[in-house]
């Protein structure tokens, strides 16, 4: 081979290299399928007793000095700031009198993840995590000991975590708002942005409320999906071509997958299970297109009136409150929305409720309960003091970083931020943040 | 991700095939530019045929830009050109505006195969600025270049609902090498990415990236110089940036630190 041959030869090889090193995580699972299987689940009201700030003893390499400790239905989540890490566990009553607490770890930006495995061992709490009976005046605080592992090996190195304080109050105070569900598409978190799985990941790795991107079909269906083009990056399907909005939901369906095999879900099946499977308390519908919104507003607004009929019922242990909210990005979609309520009075609906990203003082002219400001303009506290003298919230997006998590909370007491990193958002709002005022005060 | 690469992969292979048949073309086909070159050195009037091709006087007079180069102390080039990065939408959070970035490189000879180098790059949004040196030297019909780089990276937007600043310093080392076809020079660079600690501004609040890390990524650009009668020179190159997010997209702040690929078109020229 001559040089000039060569020299072609070796460039061309370069050209094929592959150079990206982009590794999918597996998310570790006991290969038996755990000590749970072989238990009872703890209750749903017996989890809470698991809630609170906890810290750390063995484990701190993984899950930092303290982490915030909150439950959803069957999970127990362990949140840390270190990495944004989190712990999605279960609980359940073992034959042998102790309480196991196991499930996997992750870091959602990084490659790490690993096996927990903790226990309950004080048979006065064991007694009443797996009772009926009311819980004593003198109950022990929990305290969980065990192991964690890395990769997919057993869980062997100790770790414990010990309570230490109450959570601030943040269930229907303060919003920790998953972005377009629980990870970015460039984490390793196994679900797709504005996937149902998603949504229910979000929620079992610290978040209350979701923020959802709506897109309309060809035939006027509201979906989630972000993007007006259906990129590679994020759907499969060698027919799934094109913009959404050329698609019927019958061809979306048919034709496209989400990055991990999933539906690009419709509004109407998110928003029901959002409400009947999770407890999430509040869904940030995204309008992306103008032509999103009626069909949203007429969803949000049926769900209004049968929440409200769910309530006003005689059985308390159905109550459930959640709050669906048209978020307005742009005078075009706020025109579509005027265009919205008209439509949907001579219907005989009621209206829902609105969030406006980007003025606060249309926020208070239109009636909206909440400002959505980008978090890329700064804190602006007094615009945050503004529209909550007026009755509305504030909940910035997107802050993923945790020095301006902390600068946000402590100045400008949000009701709520919009985050990929729902684990680290929660354990700042424990340590650093303040419950926001009630609504309506001029605090 | 994988059709990306694929797509860079064939656009590379086809231009190289492209480069391979301009070096198989028949002498007489090829321009003789010799007589508005620099004259070469007197040490290399002695060498091979190859030391009288456009390109080895251009490489021995005003230099190339990419192409490994050794001229004389006081040699100088510069140029002015533009890149574009196709980076997909997913990872832009759906944003389709994409923005050609002006660039603008020198290059100083210093002699005995040093130089000098300067590269700017901006579309106001993000601008990078980078100074170094490098060495330049040849092993029969190749050229090999080794250069350090350090600089800024700035990125400044205060419209759109943006009052944000992103600081940090920039560190690229940087291989080249380079083969003459005679009036074309063909370069392939290989440069490591190296940035921190970052700073960014929103409103008033000062922070910190926490997922930064000091190697944001790689690139491999293979860029194709072609001389001219007026000595100047064109120059056009493609290649794969793999980076992390925060680098090609500062104004997002994405934080997830995996990398992520994509094909970069670069153009210009070089007076």
């Amino acid at each position: 081979m001559n040089s000039k041959s060569f020299a072609w030869v070796f460039v061309a090889s370069l050209s094929l290299v592959d150079c990206e090193s982009a590794a999918e995580v597996t998310i570790p699972a006991f290969p038996d399928g755990g000590l749970v299987r072989t238990g009872t689940p703890v209750a749903r009201d017996r989890l809470m007793r698991f809630e609170g700030m906890f810290g750390v003893g063995n484990g701190q390499r993984i899950f930092g000095e303290t982490v915030a400790v909150r439950t959803s239905p069957g999970t127990v989540s362990v949140l840390t700031d270190k990495n944004a890490g989190f712990a999605v566990l279960e609980s359940a009553c073992l034959p042998d009198g102790r309480v196991v607490v196991e499930g996997y770890w992750q870091y959602p930006t990084r490659t790490e993840a690993g096996l927990v495995r903790v226990f309950v061992e004080d048979t006065a709490l064991v007694a009443y995590l797996c009772g009926t009976e009311e819980a004593p005046p003198t109950l022990p605080a929990v305290t969980l000991k065990g192991h964690y592992g890395e990769g997919n090996e057993f869980p062997r190195n100790p770790l414990d975590f010990t309570f230490s304080r109450e959570l601030k109050p943040w269930r229907g105070r303060f919003f920790t708002v998953a972005h377009h569900g629980a990870c970015e598409n460039t984490d390793h978190c196994g679900t797709a942005p504005n996937s149902l799985e998603s949504i229910r990941l979000a929620e079992r790795i610290g978040s209350n409320a979701a923020e959802l991107d709506v897109r309309i079909t060809r035939d006027d269906i509201p979906v989630l999906f972000h993007d007006p083009g259906l990129s590679r990056t994020l759907v499969r399907g060698v027919f799934c071509n094109g913009q959404l909005a050329e698609l019927s939901l019958a061809e979306l369906t048919a034709a496209c997958e989400l990055r991990y095999g999933e539906l690009i879900p419709t509004v109407e099946e998110t928003l029901d299970m959002m409400v009947n499977e999770t407890e999430m308390e509040g869904v940030y519908l995204d309008m992306k297109v103008p032509g999103a919104v009626l069909p949203t507003a007429r969803l949000a607004s049926r769900l209004m009136t049968s929440l409200r009929e769910r309530n006003e019922n005689d059985d308390p242990t159905d109550d459930r409150q959640f709050g669906a909210l048209i978020a307005i990005t742009t005078e075009e979609v706020l025109e579509a929305w005027h265009d919205a309520k008209k439509k949907l009075a001579e219907e005989g609906l009621e209206i829902p409720r609105c969030l406006l990203e980007y003025d606060p003082d249309l926020v208070i002219s239109e009636g909206c309960v909440a400002w959505g400001p980008t978090w890329t303009a700064g804190p602006q506290v007094e615009n945050v003091k503004k529209v909550r003298a007026a009755g509305a919230g504030t909940i910035y997006w997107t802050i993923n970083q945790s020095d301006f998590i902390d600068a946000f909370l402590t100045q400008a007491h949000p009701d709520g931020i919009i985050t990929a990193r729902a684990a680290l958002v929660f354990h700042h709002y424990q340590t650093l943040g303040t419950p926001p005022p009630i609504r309506g005060s001029a605090e | 991700m994988r059709g990306t690469r694929r797509f860079v992969s064939t656009l590379l292979a086809c231009l190289v095939t492209s480069v391979a048949a301009a070096a198989q073309a028949e002498p007489a086909a090829a321009l003789d530019y010799s007589v508005t070159t620099a004259a070469p050195r007197a040490a290399d009037t002695t060498t091979s045929v190859e030391a009288t091709t456009p390109v080895r006087r251009q490489a021995t007079g005003k230099g190339f830009i990419f192409y490994p180069s050794q001229t004389e102390l006081g040699a100088f080039r510069f140029a002015i050109g533009a890149f574009y990065d196709a980076i997909d939408p997913a990872v832009m959070y759906g944003f389709n505006v994409r923005v050609p970035q002006l660039t603008l490189d020198a290059r100083y000879g210093l002699g005995d195969g040093w130089a000098v180098k300067g590269h700017f790059n901006s579309f106001f949004v993000t601008t990078e600025f980078l100074l170094g040196a490098g060495y330049a030297g040849r092993i029969g019909d190749w050229t090999l270049g080794a250069d350090m780089s350090v600089g800024i990276y700035i990125g400044q937007l205060a419209e759109f609902g943006f009052d944000a600043t992103m600081l940090s310093p920039e560190y690229r080392p940087e291989l080249t090498l380079g083969y003459d076809f005679g009036s074309l020079a063909l370069s392939l660079r290989a440069s490591l990415l190296l940035m921190g600690p970052e700073r960014v501004r929103v409103g008033d609040v000062w922070g910190g990236l926490d997922n930064s890390n000091a190697f944001v990524g790689h690139s491999e650009m293979l860029y194709v110089e072609n001389t001219t009668s007026s000595n100047g020179v064109w120059y056009f190159g493609l290649g794969a940036m793999t980076t992390r997010a925060y680098y090609a997209l500062w104004l997002l702040f994405p934080d997830s630190p995996g990398l992520f690929t994509y094909p970069r078109i670069v153009a210009g020229y070089e007076f």
